[in-house]
């Protein structure tokens, strides 16, 4: 645990890779463990501005990529991070909850860099947004995710989440991952039991907290 | 028919004062009236950023980029405007708004941003019915701000309030809708110079006494 008390796991990977299924699952196993968990999501703000301009110049909210400049675009996403940060993350480390979060920098910084943002300002914003303790990389191909993202019946494919760009962003997670000490990354293609329970064994293995045996048996149960 | 008034000028232009008097000169005629001010989230990161890099918050400019703070800036006007703004004038409530789009227009143009991106974003916001612009010299505007805020924060700077007054005046020029109201007068002479304005757009019965203008 971190001096305040406060263990923040952030959950990254493509967009179908199933980081939401597994944050929420793995804040559902702490919580039923007994942990004072807190479970979120970096809510778009400014970036709904570019939405609402794309809509109206391309009428296609999400046709914003490559019609508006990356770098602008990218800086606005980095704006929601800090400010979530500023007002979600950092009130609930204070409190020295166990954080558990559905994308983190990590994830808006390797998409910044697939969409070839000029990195120069957006890596000085990320400097001061605290990374989690220990990232889950969902590791799935693109095209795997793409198959996903269609059977999402409530939220069609926006128009960059396509296999070959979901690949591109899947090679840059990786390139980065290797830089990164605390990040450990899972087979995105097992099932979401397997994958649920293969993240709570690794905390229970090494998390600076406790994870109840009766829980992780649960889990693996399922599995 | 509720009705969108925005109050522009620089810095130090007495925007706040008359925004204030006027929902209070609204409000004591029985008109819903509200003033509004745009909450920066998201450029707010710049100062955290600026705060980070050199120890004090106002200190961003010419430090980041004008225009990628001035695109973001944008971002907060439009997200406030369809939020917040729009919902209020949709329910009823006459907004006077501290600050408009005449305003970003003008600063993007005096930091010296590219202003294609942040302009295609102000763009979506309709025009206020009426915009009123507080016109004052830069000198004393610069007087006004030291009087009020003791020290000089980093961007409050004469040659910036040079570069914003020529910027809100070019732009005045080329927009009918903008109305130009001396703004060095004295308090109680622009609120009545703006209520008459006010007057005339029909918000309030012409016989109201509280907005008459004073001779």
């Amino acid at each position: 645990m971190n001096d305040d008390g406060c263990y923040m796991i952030g959950f990254s990977g493509i967009d179908g890779s199933g980081k939401s299924t597994q944050a929420q699952r793995l804040a559902d196993w702490l919580a039923q463990a007994g942990a004072d968990v807190f479970m979120t999501k970096s809510r778009p703000r400014a970036i709904t501005s570019i939405f609402r301009l794309s809509e109206q110049l391309c009428g296609d909210p999400y046709a914003y990529h490559p019609a508006f400049p990356a770098t602008l675009r990218e800086m606005l996403v980095a704006s929601d991070v800090e400010g979530h940060q500023h007002h979600v993350l950092e009130p609930n480390r204070r409190r020295g909850r166990i954080i558990v979060t559905d994308r983190c920098k990590y994830c808006f910084e390797t998409y910044a860099h697939a969409y070839g943002a000029d990195m120069t300002w957006i890596s000085k914003v990320y400097d001061i947004v605290r990374a989690p303790d220990l990232i889950f990389l969902l590791d799935v191909p693109g095209d795997v995710a793409f198959g996903r993202l269609l059977q999402r019946s409530e939220k069609p494919p926006k128009s960059d989440e396509n296999p070959e760009f979901l690949e591109t962003v899947r090679q840059h997670y990786l390139m980065r991952a290797t830089l990164l000490s605390n990040l450990v990354i899972v087979d995105g293609e097992d099932t979401a039991d397997q994958i649920a329970a293969s993240i709570l064994r690794y905390l229970a293995e090494h998390a600076p907290f406790p994870i109840d045996p009766a829980v992780l048996g649960q889990a693996e149960a399922l599995a | 028919m509720t009705t969108l008034v925005a109050i522009a000028g620089v810095d130090g232009s007495g925007k706040s004062t008359q925004v204030r008097r006027l929902v209070a000169a609204l409000n004591d005629c029985g008109v819903a009236a509200q003033a509004y001010k745009v909450n920066h989230l998201a450029s707010c990161g710049f100062m955290w950023l600026a705060e980070r890099m050199t120890g004090d918050p106002f200190n961003f400019h010419p430090l980041i980029p004008s225009t990628l703070r001035e695109f973001t800036v944008a971002t907060d006007v439009v997200r406030c405007y369809f939020q917040e703004v729009h919902p209020l004038t949709s329910s009823g409530v006459h907004v006077v708004w501290d600050r408009s789009p005449l305003c970003y227009r003008a600063y993007m143009r005096a930091y010296g941003a590219d202003t294609t991106w942040p302009e295609a974003l102000i763009g979506l916001i309709p025009e206020p019915e009426l915009t009123i612009l507080l016109d004052v010299e830069p000198d004393v505007a610069m007087t006004r701000i030291m009087k009020r805020d003791g020290a000089v924060r980093a961007d409050h700077t004469l040659p910036l309030l040079e570069r914003a007054v020529a910027a809100y005046r070019q732009l005045a020029r080329e927009s009918p809708d903008v109305t130009v109201l001396d703004g060095s007068r004295c308090e109680d002479d622009v609120a009545d110079l703006v209520a008459g304005l006010v007057r005339r757009q029909g918000w309030v019965p012409l016989a109201a006494p509280c907005m008459e203008e004073q001779p």
